[in-house]
């Protein structure tokens, strides 16, 4: 039995070390500095409570971020898990063509999306792109569409969805090859076969556990999206797309206004926390189910 | 009930053919099991007189009514799944009511009497509640209205998912293999059930099963199905007795058949070995053939053909031995009492009238005693 | 009869959608065939040309050294992934089948480790790159990685399904703790393994904000952090240029993708 402790011991030893140094204090450093005054390169930080936390939330910079940020999660999330769930139930009727149609709506979640963003943003383009092109040839006047505050954090949803829907489809695509043929044809036959009738029906109960858990984790990645407002509009205009990553990164790296983005960083780190403890409950349920 | 009258019936997939030509009648009110081994169509068939899939070729009438299409839904044909197939987010009576409900409340119907809103749709609502508590009535699961598939025992959902078939009163009632998902003692029960509640309800039954022991228990008759084709329709009894083939003959029966392959003499008399039968098969005369006996038309004999006993399976009220002869083994079915022990040498005499004789393709052919007049 | 109409207008459906999907690709790959004048003219039905794409390919690669770029992110994902490797699957299975002081309190910090994501610790993790002057090298692109919480996670799961009958039967024929990892249970994880590898290679490669924090120069930048560079380099002029650019460094990944993708997509449903 002894040799069986060193040999855990010495199996699981270097993890554990690396674990505290590159996980554990940095986390507990994150989160010790957010009660501090302290800046890089600056003088000895001196504890302040909870002041860098009072000033911002009070500061209507970040107040407008995180209206962004939870603007921009509540579009992404719906759009990407109802249009992913949508394809999903399309693809699931095909007798052909399933795997084709799997990679194509699932590429774009796999393409760098720093490459892509320049792919949209040629498409675009005020004057040249293919978008305020087929717009004018209908008439409709172009939009300089990431210049514009009403329309840069829409277009950044757009991209975002286009970026999350194919995850989605994936999940849904597992759970309703799940559902038992059998009570499709029982609902045939019990008179319920419409489409819309067997979806309620069949389809919806089973699927359930699976929504919630693809919604969180959708909800996750929207939360942590970094890359299109880095490569396309870097938070502007004006405070239009200044999503909370973002906002975080700039404090830290670009005004070394590192106990602020701390601070940023802990809340940004509560809502993620929640979303995960979530994710691991779903995913513990669905195991057991 | 209504009679179902299937012809030419044809399907494939892809390249694969999977039904020849089937053709079959039911009359109103019969219990017929659709026999085979996995693979042999039986489902297939199923699923096409129940509409879920459609035939290449062939009619399907029911009640003089052409189904072809005809959806599902209004084929007046109910089916229990061998899954039973009962939506897990309902209640028993749920399950039960929903094939009324579907066809007597609108969509917007129901959603309001869910929530209790419109007095019409409560006024249905309550006639179909009347109708499910008297089939569950009947059904013996009344206790069980209320309590969701996930708590109720294999049986139980079973009867829940008759409850279902049946609270339509359609006229033609099919059954893709319900039993085999029960364990064994259940098996028996429930078969006995079903078969007591086609005949109280008095509704046409098609029934898919690869147990020939619970078709032959059941049926009124059977239609045995190899590789996609009837091969024989008749009652219990004349499949046992007087199978077409020796594939039916292998197929059907507990105990495996004990068989021969000889050449008959010129003259086409059918010998047991040494053993003349006294009988003759004068249109094989001098052919190929296979002589088959079911183990119980070998007897234990003082005289007859030589064998030593190697094996007793005991079975309580009969025995089954396994003997050798001549270095091939025999399987005898004999009364538990008195048996002989294991190396003992026995004597084996065949019974006449029921020994098969198969031609060189399978096919049963005629056999008659070497004594006029000839009756089999 | 009705079926054929529904199977129609499925199908036209996911087609339209899967059009709309590859628009940005397709029209990025059009615009990277395209000469200048054609890019910037309103003619949306211009012809590729053959000599327009040689030339903003060239231009592409002369402009920054995306070959480079693309060298790193390999090169980078492949240290992330065998260091991840071989830390997760001896630490996996100790966690599941040893025991050992400390091993709940291990747990619970992997799970932890699940749930906290790699931008919350990128702060602190950037002052220890600084201070122990590792700005701007693989290494500081390497080492805060190579702990996977996932990755233990998957291999303690994996290691608890493994009946404990068959370990001891091989004890019992004799296998030391090593050779038992890796002659008996290492070919078991396999598919789990793959599905892993996958997902690492997909973060770490798409990963923008980690370079964005260490990185300062061109040669050794990742593809995405590449993007940026050259954004800055062609300055909102060249689009043929921008585009091919931009396509070169997508490639790889979605080709590779291509190649494995049904091992792809099964790894990631399995892993919820």
């Amino acid at each position: 039995m002894s040799e069986r402790r060193w040999a855990g011991l010495l199996l699981a030893g270097p993890v554990a070390i690396l674990m505290l140094l590159l996980q554990v204090v940095p986390l507990l450093l994150v989160v010790g500095t957010s009660f501090t005054d302290w800046q890089l390169g600056g003088p000895a930080p001196a504890l302040v409570g909870f002041a860098r936390y009072r000033e911002l939330l009070a500061d209507p910079n970040f107040q407008a971020s995180a209206a962004a940020t939870l603007r921009y999660v509540l579009m992404v999330v719906p759009g990407a898990t109802g249009l992913g769930l949508v394809l999903a139930l399309l693809i699931s009727g095909c007798r052909r063509g399933r795997s084709l149609y799997q990679t194509i709506f699932f590429l774009p979640y796999i393409a760098t999306l720093a490459a892509m963003s320049m792919a949209w943003q040629i498409l675009l383009h005020p004057s040249f792109g293919l978008v305020n092109q087929a717009l004018e040839a209908i008439g409709v006047p172009a939009t300089n569409w990431l210049r514009d505050e009403a329309t840069a954090l829409p277009v950044l949803v757009l991209i975002g969805i286009w970026h999350e829907t194919g995850f989605a489809m994936v999940f849904f695509l597992a759970a309703l090859a799940s559902v038992p043929t059998e009570l499709h044809d029982a609902a045939r036959l019990d008179g319920m076969g419409a489409a819309w009738d067997r979806f309620w029906l069949v389809t919806a109960p089973h699927i359930g556990a699976m929504t919630l858990f693809v919604i969180v984790v959708v909800t996750a990645h929207a939360l942590m999206t970094f890359d299109t407002v880095a490569v396309l509009t870097q938070g502007g205009p004006g405070n239009a797309t200044r999503l909370l990553l973002f906002v975080i990164y700039q404090e830290a790296f670009a005004f070394f206004r590192t106990s602020q983005a701390a601070a940023a960083t802990v809340l940004f780190l509560i809502a993620a926390l929640l979303l995960g403890a979530l994710q691991l409950r779903l995913g513990r349920r669905r195991e057991g189910a | 009930m209504a009679k179902l009258e299937i012809q030419g019936l044809s399907k494939r997939f892809g390249a694969t053919a999977v039904l020849h030509s089937i053709s079959l009648t039911a009359e109103a009110g019969e219990f017929i099991s659709l026999l085979g081994p996995s693979g042999c169509g039986k489902s297939t068939l199923l699923r096409i007189v129940a509409g879920l899939e459609q035939a290449d070729a062939g009619s399907i009438r029911l009640g003089g009514r052409e189904l072809a299409g005809v959806a599902p839904r209004d084929r007046n044909v109910a089916m229990v799944f061998q899954s039973f197939a009962l939506y897990p987010q309902m209640t028993a009576r749920e399950n039960i009511a929903l094939p009324l409900r579907a066809r007597r409340l609108t969509r917007l119907q129901r959603l309001a009497d869910r929530f209790r809103l419109d007095g019409a749709s409560r006024c249905v609502g309550a006639e179909i509640d009347r109708q499910v508590e008297a089939l569950a009535h009947t059904l013996e699961i009344s206790a069980l209205l209320d309590r969701h598939p996930v708590a109720l025992s294999g049986g139980q959902r079973q009867r829940v998912a008759l409850g279902r078939a049946l609270i339509r009163q359609s006229s033609l009632l099919l059954m893709d293999e319900p039993l085999s998902s029960l364990d064994a003692r259940l098996r028996v029960q429930t078969r006995e059930e079903i078969a007591q509640i086609q005949r109280q309800f008095g509704v046409t039954c098609l029934f898919v099963t690869h147990d020939q022991a619970e078709a032959m228990a059941v049926s009124d008759r059977i239609a045995v199905m190899l590789h996609g084709r009837i091969v024989q329709l008749g009652t219990p009894q004349e499949i046992y007795r007087a199978p077409r083939s020796l594939a039916v003959a292998e197929f059907i029966g507990s105990a495996p058949l004990n068989r021969f392959a000889l050449d008959l003499p010129p003259d086409g008399t059918v010998q047991f070995g040494e053993v003349p039968l006294g009988m003759r098969a004068p249109a094989q005369a001098g052919k190929s053939v296979t002589l088959a006996f079911r183990p119980e038309g070998l007897r234990l004999a003082a005289a007859g053909v030589p064998a030593t006993v190697r094996r007793i399976e005991y079975h309580g009220a009969e025995a089954f031995l396994r003997v050798e002869h001549a270095g091939r083994t025999l399987i005898v079915r004999t009364g538990a009492a008195a048996l002989p022990a294991i190396g003992a040498p026995i004597h084996l005499a065949p019974d006449p009238a029921a020994a098969l004789l198969f031609d060189v393709e399978g096919k049963r052919v005629a056999i008659e005693p070497l004594r006029e007049p000839a009756h089999v | 009869m009705m079926l054929r109409w529904q199977t129609l207008l499925r199908h036209g459906l996911l087609l339209l959608a899967a059009g709309l999907v590859m628009l940005p690709m397709a029209w990025a790959l059009l615009v990277a065939m395209r000469p200048q004048d054609a890019i910037l003219s309103t003619d949306i039905l211009a012809l590729p040309q053959w000599a327009a794409v040689t030339r903003n390919f060239a231009r592409a690669f002369e402009a920054s050294p995306l070959l480079r770029f693309i060298g790193n992110g390999a090169l980078v994902c492949a240290l992330i992934l065998a260091a991840q490797l071989l830390l997760m699957v001896p630490c996996g299975y100790a966690l599941a089948k040893l025991r050992f002081p400390g091993r709940d309190l291990l747990w619970g910090c992997v799970l932890l480790g699940l749930m906290v994501p790699a931008p919350v610790l990128a702060t602190p993790l950037f002052v220890m790159v600084a201070w122990s002057g590792l700005m701007d090298s693989v290494a500081a692109l390497v080492l805060p990685w190579i702990v996977s919480s996932l990755g233990i996670f998957l291999m303690r799961q994996f290691f608890c399904r493994v009946p404990d009958e068959l370990i001891e039967a091989a004890r019992l024929d004799g296998l030391g703790e090593m050779d038992l990892l890796v002659r008996v249970l290492l070919p078991m994880a396999r598919p789990t393994l793959g599905a892993f590898a996958v997902i690492s290679i997909v973060a770490h490669w798409n990963d923008l904000y980690w370079p964005s924090v260490v990185i300062t120069s061109a040669e050794r930048a990742t593809p995405p952090f590449g993007v940026m560079l050259f954004q800055t380099q062609e300055a909102g002029t060249d689009y043929g240029a921008l585009m091919a650019g931009s396509l070169i460094i997508a490639v790889p990944l979605v080709l590779v993708f291509l190649l494995l993708q049904r091992r792809f997509i099964e790894g990631l449903v399995a892993m919820k």
